[in-house]
């Protein structure tokens, strides 16, 4: 019921909205003119964007306008229909498996629903990625994995079955096995949906201390405006209506400059307003 | 939500009866016409259709149509659903509808539309596009389920080579499942069908005088078909379904997908212990399975024929030789890779929703029973060829 009207849906995104990066900051991920579809239905078209080294990426949008679906393109789980994801010079989508594969290993995720493996514990959980691929023996690996666990809050629950968890407890086993191979690039689709604020604000340092500790560039999909405006070094607000990004830019900025109704009813948490 | 609500109008609905069905009436107006309503239209009651008024309405000739509740005692939604329909049928047929005389709640819901970005749902193919598109799909998940095998052969090559990745108690956890689990279901099922074909077989045969040949039949039967298609049929709707469900969730809690981007192919990591384990667990099975309905048909044969347990055995074990058994066995390796293929192509397969994983269960159960019985004619024709 947003009655932005369509004509403001053509409106290009306003060059002055875009974040003016200093020069010398290293892009990691570039993204350009991504079309993505499920079959015949377009999702979103024209996204465009770069993520820069140690830097907090946010991408932005209402239920259902194509956030988890973004994600999936840029970690390798769905093709786009057009357009480039570039992980430094090399394109992820017309690269060999085996250059995807390596690029992927550089990769932490954290899934909307968690994707916690159902039948392997707290424990193993986080110690599949480090098996498969850090050559570290057994004891020094328990002791790795407590660390990242107790990072998140969760020492003490190693042996604990995913399913014997609540959901921000499994949202936070998720972000430790996203972290266990210290990803250069880390990928968070609402981290913090499902935790109470303080466990939200725990959270949201956590990743602002891994990004400052280890230099990874982070890419979120975040409803929590606190979060948002904690973290959010650039972003992307996605439109479900035009169905194309309509603001770049950190949330801050796009609060303070951008004009788009539906993005300043977002970041204020004010449904926009109707027409008559 | 559906709060029974005052009527905005309330002097013509004074000393009504609060109960009176619902009514209407249209009343002719310069340019169009007035709908005055009145009694009870709530859920509970019967309401006219919005149809009918719309056919008097255009029958008087259309233009504007002003509803009104005159002495309306009690509405919910129901009213609202009526004049929603209304309100579109007559916008549709060119008309105005004019909700302003209606109370509040109402008239927002009423307003005519604004108009809106639609979101229509990519139209449903029709006609020949439609079964071109279901052929086409049944290619698809044909083609998906031979690079599924394709994956699960070159995983058991790695296997062998020591670099395949798998998850050592999952996999003590799928072999158990399929094979430990699975014993008393298959116990009780063989041991009742080689008790009914004994009791078949003793019941014709001793009308010719040839109740001897009981245990014959029986033990071919049981050995060279029944073991191994009723094995293969239970662990179809066992763990064949088990397999298609478990895939299915895990696909829709992005499991699958978190296995890939960790760079380890499902196929091996998921796939190739459960058919490797169906497919060395079932001849096992069939072999346990053999037995006990051999011992169902003693039971039974042995008891008609008033035959002791020796010389009943005697007569089966002269009844039977190695092709038999090797013929069996080997069906039942192929019907427990069929079974277990078919559960993973389908759970992979499956959206990402909880019907979805009935649905994968379903489908896995359906085509593994199908497939099995296809097999078994296929492995009858070449048994005959070859004189086995
Ligand atoms: N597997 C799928 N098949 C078809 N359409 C899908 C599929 N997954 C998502 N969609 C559609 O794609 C659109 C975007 O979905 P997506 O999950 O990316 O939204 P989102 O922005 O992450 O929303 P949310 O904030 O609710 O998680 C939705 O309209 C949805 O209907
Ligand atoms: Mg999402």
């Amino acid at each position: 019921m947003i009655s932005v009207g369509t004509s403001l849906c053509q409106t290009e995104v306003d060059e002055s909205m875009v974040l003016h990066q200093p020069a010398h900051s290293e892009v990691v991920v570039e993204v350009e003119r991504l079309l993505m579809a499920y079959g015949r239905r377009v999702i979103q078209r024209e996204v465009s964007f770069r993520v820069r080294r140690g830097k907090i990426f946010v991408i932005m949008g209402g239920s259902g306008s194509g956030k988890s679906t973004l994600l999936r393109h840029l970690i390798g789980l769905q093709r786009p229909l057009a357009g480039h994801v570039r992980y430094g010079a090399t394109d992820y989508w017309a690269s060999p498996p085996e250059v995807q594969a390596r690029l992927r290993r550089r990769f932490g995720v954290l899934f909307q629903s968690s994707a916690l493996f159902s039948a392997m514990s707290l424990f193993e959980n986080v110690a599949l990625p480090l098996r498969l691929y850090a050559r570290l023996p057994e004891p020094e690996l328990r002791q790795l994995v407590r660390h990242k666990l107790a990072l998140v809050g969760l020492q003490g629950f190693e042996d604990y079955d995913p399913s014997a968890l609540s959901g921000g407890m499994r949202k936070r086993a998720g972000l430790a096995r996203a972290m266990a191979l210290d990803p250069e690039i880390l990928f968070l689709d609402e981290p913090s949906a499902g935790l109470d604020p303080i466990s939200s604000r725990r959270l949201d340092d956590l990743v602002l201390r891994l990004r400052d500790e280890t230099g990874a560039s982070v890419v979120i999909v975040s409803h929590e405006l606190p979060s948002l405006f904690a973290l959010g070094d650039d972003g992307i607000f996605l439109d479900a209506e035009c169905r194309r990004p309509i603001a770049q830019g950190s949330p801050r900025e796009l609060l303070e400059h951008c004009r788009h109704p539906t993005v300043q009813a977002f970041l204020r948490r004010e449904p926009a307003e109707r027409h008559g | 939500m559906i709060a029974e609500r005052a009527p905005s109008r309330l002097d013509g609905a004074a000393g009504q009866d609060p109960d009176a069905p619902p009514s209407w009436a249209l009343r002719a107006e310069p340019g169009g016409a007035r709908l005055e309503l009145s009694g009870a239209w709530t859920l509970g009651s019967a309401l006219p259709s919005a149809a009918e008024v719309a056919a008097r309405w255009r029958a008087q000739g259309a233009g504007v149509l002003i509803p009104e509740l005159v002495a309306v005692t009690r509405w919910d939604g129901a009213l609202l659903a009526f004049l929603l329909a209304l309100a579109q049928t007559v916008r549709a047929g060119g008309g105005t509808f004019d909700e302003r005389g209606l109370p509040d709640a109402l008239r927002r819901v009423l307003r005519p539309p604004e108009p809106a970005q639609a979101h229509p749902p990519p139209p449903a193919p029709r006609g020949l596009r439609r079964v071109g598109e279901w052929a086409l799909a049944r290619l698809t998940s044909f083609n998906a389920a031979l690079e599924l095998l394709g994956e699960v052969v070159l995983g058991f090559f790695r296997l062998l080579r020591g670099q395949a990745r798998l998850y050592a108690d999952d996999v003590w956890q799928v072999f158990s499942a399929s094979s430990a689990h699975a014993l008393p279901i298959v116990a009780i099922v063989n041991l009742l069908v080689g008790a009914i074909l004994a009791f078949i077989g003793s019941v014709q045969l001793l009308q010719f005088g040839a109740g001897m040949y009981v245990a014959d039949g029986v033990a071919i039967a049981m050995v060279r078909e029944m073991a191994a298609v009723i094995t293969a049929v239970v662990l179809a709707g066992r763990t064949g379904a088990a397999f298609a469900a478990q895939l299915a969730t895990m696909q829709g809690n992005e499991e699958i997908d978190a296995l890939r981007v960790l760079g380890v192919s499902p196929a091996e990591f998921l796939v190739l212990p459960r058919v490797l384990a169906l497919t060395l667990m079932t001849p096992l099975l069939y072999l346990y399975a053999c037995a006990l309905g051999i011992l169902g048909g003693l039971l039974v044969g042995s008891g008609m024929l008033e035959l002791s347990a020796a010389s009943y055995l005697d007569r089966t074990i002269g009844a039977l030789n190695t092709h038999n058994f090797v013929l069996g066995a080997s069906k039942s390796l192929v019907f427990g890779a069929l079974v277990a293929l078919s559960g993973c192509h389908y759970g992979l397969r499956a959206g990402r929703n909880a019907a979805a994983v009935g649905q994968a269960a379903t489908t896995a159960v359906v085509t593994s029973i199908v497939g099995v019985i296809a097999v078994d004619a296929l492995f009858a024709v070449c048994a005959n060829a070859l004189g086995v």
